[in-house]
C-alpha cells in the first residue's frame, strides 16, 4: 500500500477545508450495531490502549508530537483528566492516527441520553497520507469486537460534510441515529 | 448580523453593507435565491418605530410567507427569497405597533412566548439596562386571542429564556416541556416550534428539542432556509425597524448571508491555530 505525498494531501486537505465551511453545519450520530465481516485490519495495523498519559512510550510521544503538534499534544492531558481512553494507531510502528473513548456517565453533554455502560468514540485522526484506506473503521471494530462488553452500546457523531466517512461507518456496521448541530459549536450566540 | 443596527459601530456596519451590496449585485439583485426564504427576526415594536416597521413590510409584503408554510411551498425560480416574519418573546406592544400593519397587508407572523413571564415584564431583563426592561409581554388572554388569528402562528421560546447551551440536559428538558405544555393548554393548538432565547444552542440542546417535539427550531445564524426542507435548525436574521431601508432590503434580498460563512471560516481557522 503506498501512502498519497505532496500537491495531493495539501489539494485534499484545502478541498475538505472548504467542504466544511460551505456544507451544512450538522453532525451525524451513529450507533454500532453490527460489525463487517468485510472490514479487515490491513496487515502491518497496530493499536494501543492507553488510559494514562505516564503509560505512552517516550518514542510514541515524540511521534505524537510531530503528527498532531505539541500544543495540541498538551490537550490531552486533560482529555486523560476528564477519564477518557486513548487508541494509538500505527503501521510498522510508525503512529499513524488515533481514537479516543470516553465512558457515557462522565460526559457532560452528548446529542441523546447515554446509559452508564455506554461508550462514545470522538476525536478520530488519520494522517492525511493514510486516508482513504478504512484504516479507521477497521481498527474501531477491532476495538469494540475485542475490548469492548457485548451489552453495551458504541456510539459516534460524524460531520455531515464527511460524506465518504459516514458511508464508511454505515457499511462497517453502524446505524444512523439522527443529525443534529455540533456539541461544542462555539459561536458568540452558542456560547455560554 | 445579530445586534447589527443596533450595536454595532458605524464604520463596521458601512463595511458590512459595502460588502452585501456586492453579494447583492452578484446574485443578480437576490434573484438567484428563489428557492431560499429569509427568515426575520424582531422582538418589540416601540410605539415611535410603529410607521418604521409598517414601511420595512410593505417592502416584502408581496413575498411573506408563514413558517409552517415553507416546508410545502415550491421554488421561486428567478426569484427575490421568499420572507417569514417571527417575533421573539410575545411584547404586549406588537398589539399596538405591528399587528394592524400585519393585517392590512396581509402578511403572516409568527410569535414566540417566554411562558414564565407571561402577562410581566421580562424577568431576564430585569437589571440590565436593556431598552425593552421595562416594556410588558403579551397576557394569557390577549396570547388566547392572537392564537385564534390564522395569520399568526404561536411558538415556544423557552420557559424562563436561559442560555440553554448552558444547562444539563435535564435542565433543557424542563424548559422546554414546560414551556409546550404551557403554550398548549394556553392556545388549545400543538407547538412544534421554538425559537432558541438568546439564539443559544448546541447538539444536546438540539437533541433535547427534537424529543420534546419541536421540528423547527429558530436559531440568530444568519443563514437563509430552503423552501421545501424546512425542518431542523432553521437561521434568522436579527432585525429592528430604525436599520437603514437599504440593510432592510440587502437582508431580505439574502445579501447578508455571507456573515454565517465568514464567522465559520473565522471559527475553522481558529479551530486551525488551537485557539
Amino acid at each position: 500500500m503506498l501512502m498519497e505525498s505532496g500537491p495531493n494531501v495539501v489539494f485534499k486537505t484545502i478541498k475538505m477545508r472548504l467542504k466544511r465551511i460551505f456544507a451544512k453545519e450538522a453532525h451525524i450520530v451513529l450507533r454500532y450495531e453490527q460489525g463487517n465481516a468485510g472490514i479487515r485490519l490491513m496487515s502491518g495495523v497496530a493499536y494501543k490502549e492507553y488510559a494514562h498519559l505516564s503509560d505512552i512510550p517516550v518514542e510514541d510521544i515524540r511521534q505524537i508530537g510531530e503528527t498532531i503538534g505539541d500544543q495540541q499534544a498538551e490537550k490531552m492531558f486533560h482529555l486523560f483528566e476528564q477519564g477518557a481512553t486513548f487508541w494509538l494507531i500505527d503501521i510498522e510502528k510508525k503512529v499513524v492516527g488515533y481514537w479516543w473513548s470516553i465512558p457515557g456517565k462522565l460526559l457532560k453533554q452528548w446529542y441523546i441520553p447515554l446509559e452508564d455502560g455506554d461508550v462514545v468514540f470522538y476525536s478520530a485522526m488519520v494522517l492525511p497520507e493514510w486516508r482513504g484506506h478504512s484504516i479507521s473503521p477497521a481498527v474501531l471494530i477491532q476495538i469494540i469486537e475485542k475490548k469492548m462488553p457485548k451489552n453495551i452500546s458504541v456510539y459516534l457523531d460524524v460531520e455531515t460534510w464527511n460524506e465518504s466517512a459516514i458511508k464508511a461507518w454505515l457499511k462497517a456496521g453502524f446505524v444512523q441515529l439522527g443529525a443534529y448541530p455540533a456539541i461544542d459549536r462555539t459561536s458568540s450566540a452558542g456560547s455560554c | 448580523m445579530l445586534k447589527l443596527y443596533a450595536k454595532k459601530g458605524l464604520l463596521v456596519r458601512l463595511s458590512y453593507l459595502a460588502i452585501s451590496l456586492v453579494v447583492w449585485a452578484g446574485t443578480l439583485g437576490g434573484r438567484l435565491f428563489g428557492s431560499r426564504a429569509v427568515v426575520l427576526c424582531y422582538h418589540g415594536i416601540r410605539d415611535r418605530k410603529a410607521d418604521l416597521f409598517r414601511r420595512q413590510m410593505k417592502a416584502v409584503s408581496q413575498r411573506v410567507v408563514q413558517l409552517e408554510e415553507l416546508g410545502d411551498c415550491s421554488p421561486r425560480g428567478f426569484a427575490k427569497p421568499s420572507v417569514v416574519i417571527t417575533f421573539d418573546d410575545a411584547f404586549e406592544n406588537l398589539l399596538t405597533n405591528a399587528m394592524q400593519a400585519l393585517e392590512q397587508l396581509r402578511i403572516p407572523a409568527s410569535v414566540y412566548v417566554v411562558t414564565d413571564c407571561v402577562g410581566e415584564m421580562p424577568g431576564w431583563l430585569q437589571g440590565s439596562g436593556h431598552r425593552d426592561e421595562n416594556e410588558y409581554l403579551m397576557s394569557e388572554k390577549q396570547l388566547r386571542v392572537l392564537a385564534a388569528n390564522p395569520m399568526v402562528s404561536i411558538g415556544s421560546h423557552s420557559h424562563t429564556h436561559p442560555r440553554l447551551a448552558c444547562l444539563d440536559r435535564d435542565g433543557i428538558q424542563d424548559e422546554l416541556t414546560l414551556s409546550r405544555n404551557a403554550l398548549e393548554k394556553m392556545t388549545g393548538q400543538g407547538v412544534k416550534v421554538l425559537a432558541y432565547p438568546h439564539g443559544s444552542y448546541n447538539g444536546m440542546v438540539s437533541g433535547v428539542a427534537q424529543m420534546c417535539g419541536f421540528s423547527q427550531r429558530l436559531t440568530l445564524d444568519e443563514r437563509m432556509v430552503h423552501v421545501g426542507c424546512a425542518d431542523g435548525e432553521i437561521g434568522r436574521f436579527s432585525m429592528e425597524p430604525d436599520a437603514w431601508m437599504i440593510e432592510f432590503r440587502l437582508t431580505t434580498d439574502g445579501a447578508y448571508s455571507w456573515l454565517y460563512y465568514f464567522r465559520r471560516m473565522i471559527r475553522s481557522c481558529e479551530k486551525l491555530l488551537g485557539k
